[in-house]
């Protein structure tokens, strides 16, 4: 090698004079990138399946493209497709996780679940001699996930700790926010891990839901490369997809993404800030898209601010070029605006010199390194193909590369760029209005977000007999003077979470100092929560392995506020008032039995109460009035008598129809002396707990 | 690193403690559970090599009983050899990733360097997994009782509680 080496140098030293004297060697041409030609064939179920020879190394890739991105999850399961992706390989119908990981070792196959937003890509390496157990693997997880609890709740605790950790890195928290809120709302603004709030409501029901609609074969592709043959590849493909059934649900509408101009995430602990600043591209497949992989390489080969680095990712609807840094508060404004610069300096005519050459080459030559191992190529093509690209995408974005311009992108690029930061947002928010109109998130997401409607003016008579039915109500729960005594109510018991089918149990205590204190504290799945109002201000402490304590955005703090006056203590009270003006304006049964319905005016919005038309007893309340329809329901059912008040033993939680959750009350008490130290903000260092 | 023996000693290290399931792991956190995790490595180095097992022990866990278990463990390795089943549960693994890595130039250009480099020779690059392939289950005994049983060895003893002067052994 020294040899070599001496000798190559050796060389250099006698030429160099002579190539000094004829200039600057000339650029080396330009390597294409290996060809990918699979053979493809249908299979009866719709499957397609592709083949490529490679027989470089006795190995084989598999790879099984699904329509089961996260841009395919319903509304109300954000995170369903990772978990799904998560939990295929944890057991079948006919191994347990174990035996399936064993089975994997045994054979020396990898693999891999990669879910994305288009796209949910199975991959499985092996060597050759391994290929029909590899295929008889991977169609066992595929087609025959069992969903099992104990699994489910492992992967769930997983992405909830990782949806912790997201939480605790204003970096890794601003990268998945700005993709939210750049693509809005297209589903590619999915969250990939969801939020706790949505993984708390799945259940192993909603996974199986989940892989019925999405991982079917219709719309699946399959492709194998390296050392097999093509009839031996359809043969076992055959063997094991050929009777796989079903067809994928249809995709869900993908409005086109329209990002605020400045979106502020509110972490009030924030040490730093995030600033990110995107433009969304158009997808893989658009003409333009070479242009924007010049524009990204010309942004991380010097044109970005010391600091700042810039990422570009491509699916199949659009794309998104990403330029980011972290900033003190005080300079958030500054650096946004240094980062928009950044992006509007692409579009500079002056651009298009031999630096830009120089960026194309190096961009294009890059291209087949990147594409050397099947893997990256099947993933490639996979890709290509689903962006309705042919086969010979490589080849013909290495020419568009180095074709590319940056002229079609000025328009795009010189548009005000819409920018995120995650930062306390009181140190922000003045300073970033000089950039657009600002819009502040949560920290918290929470599922419904829309302001309710306003009720229409109830009559005379309707006023009159509500007020009749409300004072029967109180009468039957206490009377007014036991109800005006409760300045304290505890209670306590257990709660159950629901979507679909399996609970996820736990328990509650919920603490009312009223007017304005609130503590509620679960513990389910070996988290525990505790969210605490103290007047205007609220924070979350989640106690898992680690400890972590978030400051309660405005949102979160009327939500809150809205919990407190949520028992039937509060309803009554908060109906009796003068302002109220309380209108029964039905008669209806529930549960078959008479019941009517009284809808009033209360400081958190609009509330109708059904009362039993008989005992006059409070059988449910009803909150979130949207387009003339009540979107969430508390229903009260077993009613005991607790500490001198008629309580619901049972409380059910409806949302748009469907029963979330239960929560069984165990003991009530009022007027307790409370222990100060509840709503006293805790501290936490390093994750852990320093005031329990 | 020139040792004939390098390929069969890589894969008793697998077996004895490159995974939760190998030999180790299994006696020491499933079967007697004294322990938090296991892990065996080898260090290559030209002129010596270093077979190290690393073990974090539950709390209050009889160090004298886990050194004992360690030794029977690598003395049933060495007095009873390992099936070919098992051999081939942790070479196929090994196989398919170290194929799959050789897929690229930058794999490709450091396995002929670190071959021609250390070894003196940049063809051993291309026979390394043929070696592997040639492994048997007698080879990988002969190799326990050469180097489990007779060659120098040290235990390392990390105590974190705050004992006056840190490690005590």
């Amino acid at each position: 090698m020294n040899r070599i080496l001496a000798t190559a140098l050796l060389a250099a030293s006698l030429h160099g004079p002579a190539l000094a004297a004829v200039g600057a060697p000339a650029p080396l041409p330009v390597p294409p990138p290996a060809p990918v030609t699979p053979e493809v064939r249908t299979l009866a179920s719709g499957l397609r399946v592709a083949v490529v020879r490679d027989t470089r190394q006795p190995i084989v890739q598999i790879q099984l493209r699904l329509p089961a991105g996260t841009a395919a999850e319903p509304e109300r399961h954000p995170g369903v497709a990772t978990l799904t992706g998560q939990l295929v390989r944890m057991g079948t119908s006919s191994r347990s996780a174990e035996q399936y990981e064993r089975e994997l070792g045994r054979h020396g196959i990898t693999l891999g679940v990669t879910v994305g937003r288009d796209a949910a890509i199975v991959a499985m390496g092996m060597e050759r001699g391994a290929l029909a157990s590899g295929f008889e693997l991977l169609a066992d997880a595929v087609r025959n996930p069992v969903f099992a609890p104990e699994p489910f709740e492992v992967s769930r605790r997983v992405m909830a700790q990782q949806l912790g950790q997201q939480l605790q890195s204003p970096a890794v928290l601003a990268d998945e926010r700005a993709a939210e809120a750049f693509y809005s709302p297209h589903p590619y603004s999915r969250p990939a891990l969801g939020s706790l709030d949505a993984l708390l409501q799945m259940d192993p029901e909603s996974v199986r839901g989940f892989h019925r609609e999405r991982w079917r074969p219709d719309r699946a592709l399959l492709a194998i490369a390296g050392d097999v043959t093509a009839d031996e590849a359809f043969r076992l493909a055959e063997e094991w997809f050929g009777g796989w059934a079903g067809r994928a649900s249809a995709d869900r509408p993908a409005p086109a993404p329209a990002a605020p101009q400045v979106r502020v995430v509110d972490v009030p602990s924030a040490p730093y800030s995030e600033v990110r600043v995107g433009v969304v591209t158009p997808g893989r497949g658009d003409g333009r898209w070479p242009s924007w992989q010049l524009a990204h390489a010309t942004l991380e080969g010097g044109g970005l601010p010391a600091g700042a680095r810039a990422s570009l990712t491509g699916h199949r609807d659009a794309g998104l070029l990403l330029l980011a840094a972290p900033a003190r508060h005080d300079s958030v404004a500054a650096v946004a605006a240094r980062l928009r610069a950044a992006l509007a300096g692409l579009a500079d005519p002056a651009r298009s010199g031999p630096a830009l050459a120089a960026t194309r080459r190096r961009v294009a030559q890059a291209l087949p390194l990147q594409l050397e191992s099947m893997g990256s190529r099947l993933t490639q093509w996979m890709l290509d193909d689903l962006s309705g690209l042919g086969s010979d995408g490589p080849e013909r974005l290495q020419r568009a590369l180095l074709a590319a311009d940056l002229a079609p992108l000025a328009d795009a690029l010189r548009r005000p760029a819409p920018v995120l930061v995650v930062a306390p947002a009181v140190r922000v928010r003045a300073a970033l209005a000089a950039l657009g109109p600002v819009e502040e998130q949560a920290l918290q997401r929470t599922l419904t977000s829309a302001p309710a409607d306003t009720l229409p003016a109830p009559d005379a008579e309707q006023v009159r007999l509500g007020r009749e039915a409300i004072a029967a109500a109180v009468a039957a729960h206490g009377g007014e003077r036991a109800l005006r005594a409760v300045r304290t109510l505890v209670t306590e018991g257990e709660i159950e979470l629901l979507a679909g089918g399996q609970p996820i149990s736990g328990t509650f205590t919920a603490v009312r100092a009223f007017p304005d204190r609130f503590a509620y504290v679960t513990k389910l799945v070996g988290l525990e929560v505790r969210q605490v109002l103290v007047g205007d201000s609220a924070w979350t402490l989640t106690v898992g392995d680690t400890a972590r304590l978030e400051a309660v955005s405005p949102e979160g703090v009327e939500t809150l506020r809205t919990s407190l006056v949520s028992d039937p203590v509060s309803l009554l009270l908060a109906a009796l008032a003068p302002e109220a003006r309380p209108a029964l304006r039905d008669r209806e049964s529930m549960d078959g039995e008479p019941a009517v319905a009284v809808d009033f005016r209360s400081p958190r919005g609009p509330v109708r109460l059904m009362l039993d038309a008989r005992t006059h007893r409070l059988l449910a309340a009803d909150g979130v009035f949207r387009g003339e329809r009540w979107l969430e329901r508390r229903r009260f059912r077993q009613p005991v008598r607790q500490a001198g008040l008629l309580l619901p033993g049972l409380e059910e939680r409806i949302a748009e129809g469907q029963v979330v959750s239960r929560i069984r009350l165990r003991r009530a008490a009022t007027q307790v002396a409370l222990d100060p130290g509840l709503f006293r903000r805790p501290r936490v260092i390093g994750g852990q707990l320093l005031d329990p | 690193m020139r040792d004939p023996d390098l390929p069969a000693l890589e894969l008793l290290t697998r077996v004895l403690g490159a995974t939760a399931s190998a030999k180790l792991p299994s006696a020491l956190v499933r079967d007697w559970n004294l322990a938090l995790a296991v892990q065996s490595g080898l260090d290559v180095r030209r002129e010596g090599s270093l077979f190290w097992t690393f073990i974090a022990l539950r709390d209050g866990a009889d160090t004298t009983t886990v050194e004992r278990i360690v030794r029977e463990t690598m003395a049933g390795v060495a007095r009873d050899g390992v099936s070919a089943e098992a051999l081939d549960a942790v070479r196929r693994p090994m196989l398919t990733s170290e194929r799959f890595a050789l897929q690229g130039v930058r794999a490709r250009a450091q396995a002929i360097t670190a071959a021609e480099v250390l070894l003196g020779d940049a063809t051993l690059a291309g026979r390394r997994l043929e070696a592997l392939e040639r492994v048997t289950p007698a080879d990988l005994q002969r190799v326990a009782q050469r180097v489990l049983g007779g060659a120098p060895h040290a235990v390392v003893l990390l105590d974190p509680a705050p004992v006056a002067g840190g490690m005590n052994r």
